[in-house]
């Protein structure tokens, strides 16, 4: 779900402006578990779960929210919900570098939510 | 790994045709040199196959047999081909040239490794699926090493001054 929304026409263009792509298979990949379980720590959450480093591979933000109510420290995962997308587009606002603009980021945002909305539970 | 992150950003960079359409976007038919056009579901399930180190296992239909339902309610073949290949079943007018039922293996790039014919595996309706099994193991992708991945992933992001995304996720 995240894959599929990450390489839509809005989208794709400006995530590939701006960050490197890395899917790591934690079942088939070898090391895959070990490298999740060196990132993620104790942390809530299944899979698919995300973390975005920098250059130099340490953690700057990942898919578990900070939020101030009860979704704190949940794990968005293929984000749907509203607190959910809210947080994915937050993780890359709070990551791009001064290639991604705040428009953009706003348009993403906007693609986000086109991409949730019939997906969500009603 | 290099050709991982290549091919994603090619597909990202290309807008990702069949992934993020929307019903009723038109987009321009890709082609390549085996085939006029290659249709919309192959396109992207050789996409996801290069993003995924998978094959792409394109099952040739033929009308009363379900090929593609057999192999997902086969319990021999049902997790591993779901761990291994992206399965996309066509219509006839999709290569003319092999019979039906049939399974082509094809790599990421759309290069066919395996020919199967789709009677060699059925037998009074049921799907053989050991020997099916058997047939394609040796095709599967060689696994990747995540910390290499990883490592790649670092050199591209300080060559491009970006950071990024780890996407940990599954087959199931």
């Amino acid at each position: 779900m995240l894959e599929e929304f990450l390489g839509r026409a809005v989208t794709a263009p400006i995530y590939d402006k701006g960050w490197v792509d890395l899917m790591i298979d934690v079942d088939r990949d070898t090391s895959g578990k070990a490298v999740n379980e060196r990132y993620k720590g104790a942390r809530r959450g299944g899979l698919p779960w995300v973390v975005i480093v920098g250059p130099d591979g340490a953690e700057l933000i990942s898919s578990n929210a900070q939020t101030d109510d009860k979704n704190n420290g949940k794990n968005v995962g293929g984000p749907v919900s509203d607190w959910e997308c809210a947080w994915f587009v937050e993780m890359l606002r709070r990551t791009r570098s001064d290639k991604v603009t705040e428009a953009e980021i706003k348009k993403v945002a906007k693609d986000l939510e086109a991409y949730a909305t019939p997906r969500r539970r009603r | 790994m290099n050709q991982t992150i290549s091919v994603f950003a090619t597909m990202l960079a290309l807008g990702a045709a069949a992934l993020g359409q929307e019903p009723g976007q038109d987009r321009a038919p890709r082609r390549d040199k085996r085939h006029a056009v290659v249709p919309e579901a192959l396109a992207a399930a050789r996409q996801r196959a290069a993003v995924h180190n998978k094959r792409v296992l394109v099952v040739l239909w033929q009308e009363g047999q379900d090929l593609a339902q057999m192999l997902k309610r086969d319990r021999t073949v049902s997790r591993k081909f779901l761990y291994e290949f992206e399965v996309v079943q066509l219509d006839a007018d999709f290569d003319r040239s092999v019979e039906r039922p049939a399974m082509l293996v094809q790599d990421a790039q759309g290069k066919t490794m395996a020919r199967l014919a789709g009677e060699a595996f059925l037998k009074d309706g049921a799907l053989r699926g050991a020997e099916l099994l058997a047939a394609v193991q040796a095709h599967f992708c060689a696994p990747l090493d995540a910390e290499k991945k990883l490592q790649a992933a670092m050199v591209a992001a300080k060559k491009s001054g970006k950071n990024i995304l780890i996407r940990f996720d599954a087959p199931w």
